[in-house]
């Protein structure tokens, strides 16, 4: 099992100057847990976790549950995804499986199927 | 022997042009059977006043043959040529009970104390400020919640939009192209729409959603039992003729 924790290849944006990778298109099998920005261009075959934002490159696939604040997701999980902020499916993303989210925006040629709840979570603490 | 004059008289309803005799008093529309009295000099070709080309026109279909007529936008109503069948362009304001088929091309506003029953109902918009109605309605541009009311028999149109304050409920298959929530929508069946955005503020509940985009923004509420997202845009409402619109 590899961890790409690395200076990956988008020095030149703040946002994954310091975070880290799983990538190379490999398969990693096992939990993993991002503690700040999570990459993934990569297959994995496990849950995924962050405290922070965790981002699915276009060809990437989860096969496991996913928790983090927020996700945007341009590739496929077949899991539940639970996220306390926003999450957003570009185009060609594909969730199969529970989606739980503060926010949501789903772009036309995505796919999802499953039990959705949005804002739900949110709004019950509230009160 | 001498032949009676003859001019040429324009329908001022349908700008339609046929020749009868000066000295004819009345006659009748051959395109679209509109009594034309003519004693009224503005009809009679070449007067100043003649309307021929202010006319505007529409295009609609028939609720009941699907007949295709262009007929003048000012109309309050129309007979199809075809099937005879009588055609509503009026807006009708619904404050009472009541359960009769209202199929019209002009708008339909349901009050507080209104309630339409009867199979379905059809118009251009539906506008519902409280009230209620078990009839399926069918809303060829815009559907409109602006108060809390129930829609048992479901409804069809092309732009949903629940104003914020207002909750809507239907009990039966509910499909629009673009739906805005701004207030509480519970849906017990399915909902299918091609575009969903819910506001801050607004809540959609559904049993089964069926949807191409969605945007839920901070602060909006929405709960699928069961949603399929897909490309594969929904059935839209607008394409087809709104006399034809299958329920």
């Amino acid at each position: 099992m590899k961890w790409g924790k690395k200076i990956n290849r988008w020095v030149g944006r703040n946002i994954f100057k310091i975070s880290p990778l799983l990538g190379g298109k490999l398969t990693y099998r096992g939990d993993f847990y991002f503690s700040d920005h999570g990459s993934v261009e990569a297959t994995i075959y496990g849950n995924v976790a962050s405290e922070s934002f965790i981002e699915l490159k276009e060809g990437s696939r989860i096969e496991g549950n996913v928790r983090a604040q927020g996700l945007n997701t341009e590739g496929s999980i077949h899991g539940a995804v639970s996220a306390s902020e926003s999450v957003s499916l570009s185009k060609n993303a594909n969730i199969q499986g529970d989606l739980k989210a503060g926010s949501l925006e789903l772009h036309k040629g995505a796919d999802f199927e499953g039990r959705l709840e949005v804002g739900i979570e949110q709004k019950q603490q509230q009160t | 022997m001498v032949r009676p004059k003859r001019t040429e008289v324009v329908c001022p309803s349908c700008g339609h042009r046929q020749m009868e005799y000066v000295e004819a008093n009345s006659t009748f529309c051959h395109a679209c059977g509109h009594r034309i009295p003519l004693t009224v000099k503005q009809y009679r070709k070449g007067s100043s006043s003649a309307k021929t080309s202010s006319v505007k026109r529409q295009s609609i279909r028939c609720f009941h043959c699907s007949h295709e007529m262009q007929i003048p936008t000012a109309s309050d109503s129309w007979q199809c040529p075809r099937c005879s069948e009588y055609l509503d362009f009026k807006t009708h304001e619904i404050s009472v009970s009541t359960g009769r088929l209202l199929l019209t091309y002009g708008n339909i506003t349901i009050n507080t104390r209104g309630y339409l029953g009867g199979s379905r109902a059809e118009a251009e918009n539906i506008t519902l400020a409280g009230g209620s109605a078990s009839a399926r309605l069918v809303a060829r541009k815009e559907l409109i919640v602006n108060q809390t009311c129930k829609l048992s028999g479901g409804f069809r149109t092309r732009d949903f939009v629940i104003k914020p304050g207002a909750t809507a409920e239907a009990q039966k298959f509910v499909q629009c192209r673009n739906a805005t929530i701004e207030g509480i929508a519970k849906f017990q069946e399915m909902f299918v729409s091609e575009h969903l955005e819910i506001v801050q503020g607004g809540a959609l509940y559904v049993e089964h959603l069926v949807v191409s985009s969605v945007t839920v923004q901070q602060g909006g509420q929405l709960r699928a039992s069961f949603a399929h997202c897909s490309e594969t845009p929904p059935r839209p409402a607008e394409d087809e003729p709104l006399g034809t619109l299958a329920t």
